[in-house]
């Protein structure tokens, strides 16, 4: 899949990350979920239920480029296991530190 | 293990126990056909496996690539051969584990077997897209042996998902990447291969690495550091720098050989191998399965008792 499936809230926008599968990995398929996102405000809700497996790598790609953008929105990340939030803290706090 | 023939031909002895290391001192010999211009004269090629007894899965892998590699670039003179085990058992083994089908040759129905339990075979993947799915069956396989947690899932996962990407980012491999698992014991062995153009010809793209990788072994040394990396962007190379803090972290085992050197990693030991030659870059990670393992020690981000996260 690589086209984004980005839906309406009434704080912003989501979108459910397990639509490109359990395990999410590569900075090819990072880039182009950060590009869908970057540009769109106020916020956007990562929801990360189904996902069981995220590589650094896609973490940087995604959560930490967005983190260290001058222009973006508000990001919430939901129901993510113990360890895909630990990657995703740690490439925030790595572009960020 | 000796190697004996005439100029046009290369014959390789596999010793018994076709492992990481018998192996990669056997392939050593054809160093001067790996590395030779592609406009020099194909050589004739001898594999004699008919003393092998025990193959491990990253020893498949390892000789697979090697002998793909010769076939690709065009270096193996028609009727070059392999010398099948005398064992039937351990012909099968390698049927069962892609070696022969990876080489294009085909499998005689007759030796079709169900899917074996605890490995996978020798899986080739073409491009970084494929690799979650190749990975998710690495683990799978890994399930089928030990009672796994999704944090060792998702670490495994990890491990294997970061060096094939480094694969199609810098290696430019003429076979793409191969990879392989075996559980035994309770050991969980994963290898990952590329026949391209190695560790140390990638950082010398970058000027400050130069003096820091005067040759193969301190280039390997420098790739496990943290945000090292060829891309310009310091906040990335952190790919090889998690695998080697995971296996550090386990007390594992992890092994890379790249072009004329190697480091072997035995928990916090880091032991250059300096005699060594392997045309590309090759990862092989051994973990304990008795022991954590944890990315989230790696990533030591500290709050894990949530799941969501702002910012």
């Amino acid at each position: 899949m690589t086209t984004v499936s980005i839906s309406r809230t009434d704080s912003g926008y989501s979108l459910s990350l397990a639509d490109w599968g359990p395990d999410l990995s590569g900075r090819t398929l990072g880039a182009i979920i950060r590009e869908e996102v970057v540009d769109l405000a106020p916020e956007v809700l990562f929801d990360c239920a189904g996902v069981e497996s995220m590589s650094p790598s896609f973490a940087d790609e995604v959560f930490g480029k967005l983190a260290s953008s001058d222009k973006r929105p508000h990001i919430n990340v939901v129901n993510a296991n113990p360890a895909v939030l630990s990657a995703i803290r740690f490439a925030v706090a790595e572009r960020t530190r | 293990m000796a190697s004996h023939g005439t100029d046009a031909e290369i014959r390789l002895e596999i010793p018994a126990n076709a492992n990481f290391s018998g192996l990669t001192r056997v392939l050593a010999q054809l160093k001067p056909l790996l590395v030779s211009p592609e406009n020099d004269e194909p050589r004739l090629v001898v594999v004699d496996m008919r003393d092998v007894e025990r193959c491990s899965a990253t020893g498949i892998t390892i000789l697979a690539a090697a002998l793909e590699h010769l076939f690709v670039c065009k270096r193996l003179r028609p009727g070059s051969q392999i010398l099948v085990p005398q064992r039937s058992d351990v012909t099968q083994f390698l049927w069962r584990m892609n070696f022969f089908a990876e080489l294009g040759v085909n499998m005689p129905s007759r030796q079709e077997r169900a899917r074996p339990h605890g490995f996978r075979p020798v899986t080739h993947v073409a491009n970084d897209a494929e690799s979650p799915a190749v990975t998710r069956g690495l683990v799978e396989a890994v399930e089928e042996s030990y009672e796994i947690d999704p944090i060792t899932s998702g670490a495994l996962k990890s491990c294997v998902n970061e060096v094939v990407e480094n694969v199609f980012y810098h290696a430019r491999s003429p076979v793409d990447a191969l990879v392989s698992v075996q559980t035994e014991d309770r050991k969980v062995e994963l290898a990952i291969v590329d026949t391209g153009r190695g560790i140390r010809t990638s950082l010398l793209d970058v000027p400050e690495y130069r003096a820091k990788a005067p040759d193969d072994c301190s280039a390997i040394r420098l790739a496990l550091k943290k945000n090292v990396t060829t891309t310009g962007d310091d906040r990335r190379g952190i790919g090889l720098w998690v695998v080697y803090e995971l296996v550090r972290r386990n007390e594992g085992q992890m092994l890379v050989l790249s072009n004329d050197g190697g480091v072997e990693i035995t928990g916090e030991q880091l032991v250059d191998i300096e005699e060594c030659f392997w045309p590309g870059t090759l990862v092989a990670v051994e973990f304990d399965m008795a022991q954590p393992i944890d990315i989230r020690e790696v990533y030591a981000s500290g709050e894990f008792d949530d799941d969501s996260f702002d910012f």
